[in-house]
């Protein structure tokens, strides 16, 4: 048997596991000491986190609800509260909740599903786009890999009404399911080791862990270390010309094209946590990763294949011309960017340190600024008050990232 | 006339099936984190208030929307409370007990409002596995109320804790 992955190890120790599951699994652990240490480490991580959810909640109450009289007389109360709150309208303001609402009404289950799969088909279509951005850097050595590292980030944003066309558009097709595996074979790789977490600088740094550079006036915390992703796409221009066509492209890639491969790593990064970083903030979680990096079979005719790939159909124009705004393509990254959706609120393009960069604003209280510098992908993460100002926030994270 | 307004208003025998049906369950729920069945009964009414403001017969899943907006009462109660405890503790003419025991409520009210921060600071899924969870949901239960793949719930709860973990120590003085 080979090592389960976290999914099937987490289910074992919830007894989610089916018998003969669960029995294999025994058996692998016995002979396996990795899985051993993984196990561990998620049984004292679901001990840790249980331990501090007991400090939150009171000890659940005993009692026996569902009695028939008493549904009736909540009922009564409840109907009784309608009618009243019918007949004097201000009493619905009373509700104590406070401001954190309840889950909005989710009438739209069912699109939402359909939608994030659309949502993860256009990133991957950004990444892929990216791909067909690499120029052929040195034309002589034909043979080779060209490589490039990204040195610019650039926004896509992708508004509510883009998404809407795309997905109007593949539900208006005969074919069905559309994604990018019709252009080819995509492979992810994610690296050899899961997250790491480590409670101290000190723990990360006996296990022979390097971390990065800190000013020297910061206190360092936990440390998260997160594996390299490499996604690879083999190119099918058959399969991805008849789609084309079939969507009405007269755009065709080129057959040379054909079983070439193009991949991206997303490097290895590591954030550390850093204590009362200042600028009013408790803490700051600075990550470092290299630059993703792109390789490409140099053959590419690159402004052809663009070109093309731009063409696509189902790419809303608001998002062609963007892309094909991106004047240094070659070493630009695309990041997307969806307008209204997910968990980002606002996402600016700024200058960081005299570099591209991004301020991010999450719903869940974090901003995040990222920025590029020599090869080096850099971000500050940190949590705000409800009520702070955006522009404080950014200029206090712009005074932070000069120190890096 | 007024009888007939009343009448009118009234909700409807539609919704006193789906009342009766989930309201011992959203009791049941929001209890279970609560822990004080009054207080339990009252925000259960208040979900339901909720539900019938909105236009109840288009959501999908009720039993999911009821439960995540159970956790959700629950949660904002709790947090609630936190504030509502420092107010009378402010107060010197609440101040009249135990000064130890006072001050021992404190942290315990502390550390609960440094946790429900915490867990508040998690993207609302996240929230919802890990309390889903802690409740002893089955993974099965967790997929429908959360609307996730079976298979990935195991997954996606380990990284859950991972994020409340590390978020919990970040923000430890």
């Amino acid at each position: 048997m080979a090592c389960p992955d976290e999914n099937k190890l987490q289910a074992y120790l919830d007894g989610e596991l089916k018998r003969d599951e669960r029995k294999a699994l025994t058996l692998h652990l016995q002979n396996c000491s990795f899985c051993r240490s993984s196990l561990q480490e998620l049984k004292e991580l679901e001990g840790w986190v249980d331990h501090a959810l007991t400090e939150a909640f009171p000890i659940p109450a005993e009692g026996n609800f569902g009695e028939e009289h008493e549904v009736y007389s909540a009922w009564n109360k409840f109907s009784g509260n309608i009618l009243n709150m019918n007949n004097s309208p201000t009493l619905t303001d009373s509700r104590t909740s406070g401001h954190d609402p309840l889950p909005p009404v989710e009438r739209s289950w069912p699109f939402v599903k359909r939608f994030r799969k659309y949502i993860t088909g256009i990133a991957a279509a950004v990444i892929f786009a990216s791909f067909f951005m690499i120029p052929q850097v040195q034309a002589a050595a034909s043979d080779f890999l060209s490589l490039f590292r990204v040195s610019k980030i650039e926004m896509v944003k992708f508004t509510p009404q883009d998404i809407q066309q795309i997905e109007r558009f593949f539900h208006s097709s005969n074919k069905g399911e559309i994604s990018i595996q019709n252009f080819g074979k995509i492979t992810i790789d994610e690296g050899s080791f899961k997250e790491q977490n480590f409670p101290t600088a000190d723990d990360a740094i006996k296990t022979g862990i390097t971390l990065p550079k800190v000013p020297q006036q910061y206190q360092m915390g936990s440390v998260l270390l997160r594996p390299s992703a490499t996604v690879t796409m083999e190119f099918d221009t058959v399969k991805a010309n008849q789609l084309m066509k079939e969507l009405g492209s007269s755009a065709a890639f080129d057959s040379s094209l054909n079983g070439k491969k193009f991949t991206v790593v997303w490097p290895k990064s590591t954030s550390v946590v850093l204590k009362n970083p200042g600028q009013g903030f408790d803490n700051m979680i600075y990550s470092l990763s290299d630059s993703p990096k792109i390789q490409a079979p140099s053959l590419v005719d690159a402004e052809n294949l663009r070109a093309t790939l731009l063409q696509a159909p189902f790419i809303p124009e608001g998002v062609r011309s963007q892309l094909a705004k991106i004047n240094d393509w070659q070493n630009t990254l695309p990041l997307p960017y969806f307008e209204g959706m997910g968990n980002t609120e606002v996402t600016e393009k700024i200058t960081v340190n005299g570099r591209d960069g991004l301020f991010i604003q999450c719903k869940n209280q974090t901003s995040l600024l990222l920025w590029e510098n020599q090869g080096q992908i850099y971000s500050l993460q940190v949590a705000y008050q409800k009520d702070s100002d955006n522009n404080t926030i950014k200029s206090s994270l712009l005074r932070l990232a000069n120190q890096f | 006339m007024e009888a007939a307004a009343l009448t009118k208003n009234a909700p409807g025998q539609d919704f006193q099936v789906i009342f009766q049906n989930y309201y011992p369950k959203v009791v049941r729920q929001i209890a279970g984190f609560t822990g004080l069945n009054s207080v339990a009964e009252d925000l259960a009414q208040e979900v339901f208030l909720r539900l019938y403001h909105l236009d109840w017969t288009q959501i999908a899943n009720l039993n999911a929307w009821l439960t995540r907006s159970s956790l959700n009462a629950a949660c904002n109660y709790l947090r609630g409370e936190k504030r509502r405890t420092t107010r009378e503790e402010s107060n010197p003419d609440m101040n009249n007990c135990n000064t130890e025991t006072s001050e021992q409520l404190l942290i315990r009210e502390e550390t609960r409002h440094h946790i429900m921060n915490i867990l508040y600071a998690l993207e609302e899924r996240e929230r919802h596995l890990l309390l889903l969870k802690y409740q002893g949901y089955s993974y099965q239960e967790i997929a429908k109320i959360l609307n996730l793949k079976p298979v990935s719930v195991g997954t996606l709860l380990a990284r859950a804790r991972r994020q409340f973990k590390l978020l919990y120590l970040q923000k430890e003085e």
